[in-house]
């Protein structure tokens, strides 16, 4: 219980790599040098999607092998994140919900009538339980019927009439 | 043995007070119930068969019953006539056997018939039967046959007697308490289970009497109504022939109506305010209640659980909790509104006309009877349905859960039929319930209706008489309508009260079930731990009788790796839960660094025992978590790292919420080798002294296994580590080997070692080798499962 880390294990921060550069390559896919060799595609994964998201984010290459753990996008020069963070962008895609006009239920489905900035939607949720996801940031997470994912930046934000309307649903 | 008997042992000769250990025995050597003593001394065995039989006593004036026993057959075997003493257990008896010893020593003493004419000497030849007992005794016998035999080799016998346990009878009564319980059931039941029920009112006496006050006022409005409204209004202000003028009666009908309204409205206004009161305290008392019945269940051992149906434990934190708040909220303040609102009706009715009271109280016991009568048939029909419906939600939870099997063997038919004839069977008597309601409700209002007619007649000559005022009448059978509520109310009232009772013992009898691995008072606190484990002689039964570990005995030096391999069942999981002190040793000990683990704090034991036992369980929340719960303040750096030595981390990655994807019930679905690695990530991040892997890897494919067992290599410097297995590749990093056979260590020492024995170990490894070497270039075992691992998702 004493120690700090745990002895025996292969973790490779991108710190241990002094000659890790990102880039992006002809086909404008995100690519690493790094320990003499090119990665011309690698993945990022994050740990903690919703609790952190800019801390431990895995660097994955085609094969599926992690090349290296990112321990904090800050520490990183501000190109490097720039190019991560747009990568992240596409991965953890996640259209923000400003308002939700209406919801209805039929047959056990939930729809909301939302609007995700100018732009409005329809989303289907079912099992509202396990679907709409409250965050310990406040945040909420909307899965819809097919996967994708919305949220809500801050609950406590939204106006009042949102709100009431969302409640019942909320556990 | 009892004293009497010991009187009646001197009177054959015997000096009793030379007996190292009495028992007493229930059986006879053929099987017949018969009271038995059974003893030993320095000289012999005596087994003594009588009679016991209960008498009516006069001692001190008070009359009691005493046995009395009696002795009618006396057997004395002389100590060097025996070798031996065992039990042979059969299905619900058991028997005591004397192994003899070899051929010239004395056994003529016992039967002429034994021995071999051959010469040589068969294994079980030499047993003689003794006695039978009944199954329940067999603890005692045991002990008799451990401390004899002890005695008999020149070993210390004193240590197989049992602890003296002082506290074991109930003090109110002297009874000893059922096993395994502090409540004396015939001391514990209803009365103080009453008055502790009302114990948790008792941080609410201010309350409580404010709500007692509310209640006896807004009886005492409702009680008056009538009085006012009904007798006010006809006797003094619309009686004909009222010599007033007309602008004081209209005043009057005026007051005596707003002092109506004025009387409702108070009524309601207590009636709010006891009910806002309750609103309070009631919901403060469940939480304290349940609260105490869940934390009396986290210091209960794991044996508790495993002879506890689950539904049964959820039940009385939920239901049972729940039943005594809706008899505190409901039941019990209308009880008290009840009879007091009888007492004064009965009281008002007597003041209006004590005749006609007399009358209605001759009818009375005629509708209680009706009512008990039509209690009882409620009851019977309330069980049927409570049954039914048990028995229908238990289908139905059954039909969810093997939804596989019923589909794999094309059931569905046969299930539906079950559904309907279970659900029929409800509605039938549902049926029934309604029929007698609308047989019985009706009847009753009619004989109340009856009565206020022989009422009214009989009232109606005194009117006509002048001996009345219509005002009095009226309200008279106004309070003969009132009464029927209190009187049918207090015909059931019963039935929910024996209910809340019911649930409150259930409740009590958890909150005072003690522990069954009581924590030592003075613990020795070790400032290191080493992991030096020692198994001493160890025994360990999970029900008296049936010995799952014999005589064990082996010594695993700090930080190497002891593997224990041997049949299934044969107690391998038992030691490791004897060792994490999940369960206490029947004999002998568990050492840690030469201590006692029952000597040891029970925090420290386990902070420095990791346990990834066969089953797995993960908590309802993120992977994070459920690794971090050994140690909650870890950071991510660590459960990461911790998660790559179990080779976690790369599944996880490929999840797409990672290490926040929720586990658990209704949580994302992980196969079984996922599993037992998130449970061997946590383990790792406890960072025990000593971990116990008891088939940890085993729904693993053989490539992850190894890819574990390198990082476990790394990690177990220092540290020791008892690992379970069925495979012997999982153990060939092992120091020491263990072959449990039946609950006894046959083979210990190196792999090297246990293959030149030639024995269990040495036909496991061949059975095992040989299997591989069929297999091979067919494919190895788990290909498939890295199939799946290798696709990326």
């Amino acid at each position: 219980m004493t120690d700090e880390t745990i002895p025996g294990t292969d973790w490779v921060t991108l710190a241990d790599l002094p000659d890790a550069r990102f880039y992006r390559n002809q086909n404008g896919f995100l690519a690493l040098k790094a320990g003499g060799r090119d990665y011309r595609r690698v993945t990022l994964r994050r740990a903690l999607p919703f609790t952190d998201p800019a801390k431990y984010i895995c660097v994955i290459d085609t094969e599926e092998h992690e090349i290296a753990v990112i321990e904090d996008l800050a520490a990183l020069d501000e190109d490097t994140r720039a190019l991560i963070e747009a990568e992240l962008a596409v991965r953890y895609f996640c259209p923000e919900i400003s308002e939700v006009k209406r919801i209805q239920e039929k047959l056990g489905t939930y729809y909301l009538d939302v609007a995700i900035g100018a732009f409005e939607k329809t989303v289907a949720v079912k099992d509202v339980g396990k679907n709409l996801k409250q965050l310990e940031d406040g945040a909420l997470l909307v899965t819809d019927t097919d996967g994708n994912r919305y949220r809500i930046a801050d609950l406590g934000h939204l106006a009042r009439k949102n709100l009431r309307m969302l409640e019942p649903y909320l556990y | 043995m009892p004293g009497e008997v010991l009187a009646l042992l001197e009177a054959q000769g015997l000096t009793t007070v030379d007996f190292l250990l009495g028992i007493t025995g229930d059986m006879d050597g053929e099987g017949c119930f018969r009271s038995a003593w059974l003893a030993f001394d320095a000289k012999g065995l005596y087994l003594a068969f009588g009679t016991e039989a209960l008498r009516r006593k006069k001692q001190r004036g008070k009359s009691r019953t005493a046995a009395v026993y009696t002795l009618e057959e006396l057997q004395t075997i002389p100590l060097e006539a025996i070798a031996k003493l065992k039990v042979e257990q059969y299905v619900t008896t058991g028997r005591l056997i004397a192994e003899m010893p070899p051929a010239g020593t004395g056994r003529a003493d016992l039967t002429g018939s034994v021995g071999d004419p051959s010469g040589t000497v068969l294994p079980g030849s030499d047993d003689v039967a003794l006695t039978r007992f009944s199954v329940g005794k067999i603890g005692d016998f045991q002990q008799l046959c451990s401390c004899f035999n002890a005695y008999k080799e020149g070993r210390d016998w004193e240590t197989y007697l049992p602890a003296k346990d002082e506290a074991a009878c109930c003090p109110k009564c002297g009874q000893p308490f059922p096993p395994g319980k502090r409540i004396c059931p015939a001391c514990g039941k209803q009365q103080s289970t009453v008055r502790r029920l009302f114990a948790y009112f008792g941080s609410y006496k201010k309350e409580m009497a404010l709500v007692l006050l509310t209640l006896l006022l807004g009886s005492a409005f409702t009680v008056a109504m009538p009085k006012v409204s009904t007798q006010l209004l006809f006797d003094q202000v619309l009686n004909e022939g009222n010599a007033n003028p007309l602008a004081w009666r209209l005043a009057a009908l005026g007051w005596v109506v707003l002092a109506a309204a004025g009387m409702r409205l108070l009524d309601t206004a207590m009636h709010m305010l006891y009910d806002y009161i309750l609103a309070i305290i009631l919901p403060k008392m469940t939480y304290d209640i349940k609260r105490r019945i869940f934390s009396s269940m986290q210091r209960l051992s794991v044996g508790f659980y495993s002879s506890k149906q689950t539904g049964s434990l959820m039940e009385r934190v939920t239901r049972d909790a729940m039943s005594i708040y809706l008899f505190s909220s409901e039941d019990l303040p209308r009880l008290v509104m009840n009879v007091v609102m009888l007492a004064g009706e009965l009281g008002l009715m007597v003041f209006l006309s004590w005749k006609m009271t007399l009358l209605v109280l001759s009818v009375l016991p005629l509708m209680v009877l009706l009512l008990i009568f039509g209690d009882r048939i409620f009851r019977r029909v309330h069980h049927r349905i409570w049954t039914a419906s048990a028995k229908l939600t238990s289908l139905v939870s059954d039909n969810i859960n093997g939804q596989r099997v019923i589909k794999a063997f094309a059931k569905e038919p046969d299930e539906l039929r079950r559904f309907e004839g279970l659900s029929g069977s409800m509605a039938g008597a549902e049926i029934d319930q309604a029929r007698t309601e609308s047989t019985l409700f009706p009847f009753i209002t009619a004989l109340v209706f009856l009565l206020s007619m022989v009422v009214l007649a009989v009232g109606g000559l005194d009117v006509l008489a002048g001996k009345m005022t219509v005002g009095k009448l009226l309200s008279f059978t106004i309070y003969l309508t009132m009464i029927a509520e209190p009187v049918d109310f207090l015909s059931w009232i019963s039935n929910h009260w024996a209910r809340a009772m019911d649930a409150a013992h259930r409740v009590f009898e958890i909150t005072d079930t003690e522990p069954d691995l009581p924590e030592k008072e003075d613990p020795v606190q070790l400032t290191e731990i080493r992991g030096d484990v020692e198994l001493r002689e160890l025994e360990f039964a999970y029900e008296p009788a049936h010995p799952v570990i014999r005589q064990v005995s082996l010594r695993v030096g700090a930080g190497q790796m002891l593997g224990i391999v041997g049949k299934t069942g044969a107690g391998k999981t038992t030691i490791a839960n004897l060792i994490s002190r999940l369960y206490d040793a029947k004999a002998g000990a568990v050492l840690l660094d030469g201590v006692d683990v029952r000597d040891l704090p029970m925090a420290q034991l386990r902070r420095h025992i990791g346990l990834v036992s066969q089953d797995i369980f993960l908590f309802t929340g993120s992977i994070a978590d459920n690794i971090r719960y050994a140690k909650p303040a870890a950071g991510m750096a660590e459960v990461m790292a911790a998660a790559k030595a179990a080779a976690a981390h790369n599944f996880i990655m490929k999840l797409p919420d990672a290490y926040e994807t929720r586990v658990g019930s209704g949580g994302q679905a992980l196969s079984g080798g996922e599993r037992q690695r998130i449970s061997i990530a946590r383990a790792i991040l406890q960072n025990p002294k000593i971990l116990i892997l008891d088939e940890a890897t085993a729904a693993m494919d053989t490539a992850t296994e190894r890819s574990i067992q390198a990082s476990l290599a790394k990690l177990q410097q220092g540290r020791t580590t008892i690992a379970i297995a069925h495979r012997l590749s999982t153990l060939r990093d092992a120091d020491v080997l263990a072959v449990i056979e039946d609950g006894k260590l046959t083979e210990f020492g190196s792999f090297r070692d246990l293959l030149q024995l030639r024995g269990a170990f040495y036909r496991l490894y061949q059975i095992q080798s040989q299997a591989m070497a069929q297999m091979r270039g067919i494919g190895t075992d788990g290909a498939k499962e890295e199939e799946k691992e290798e696709d990326p998702s």
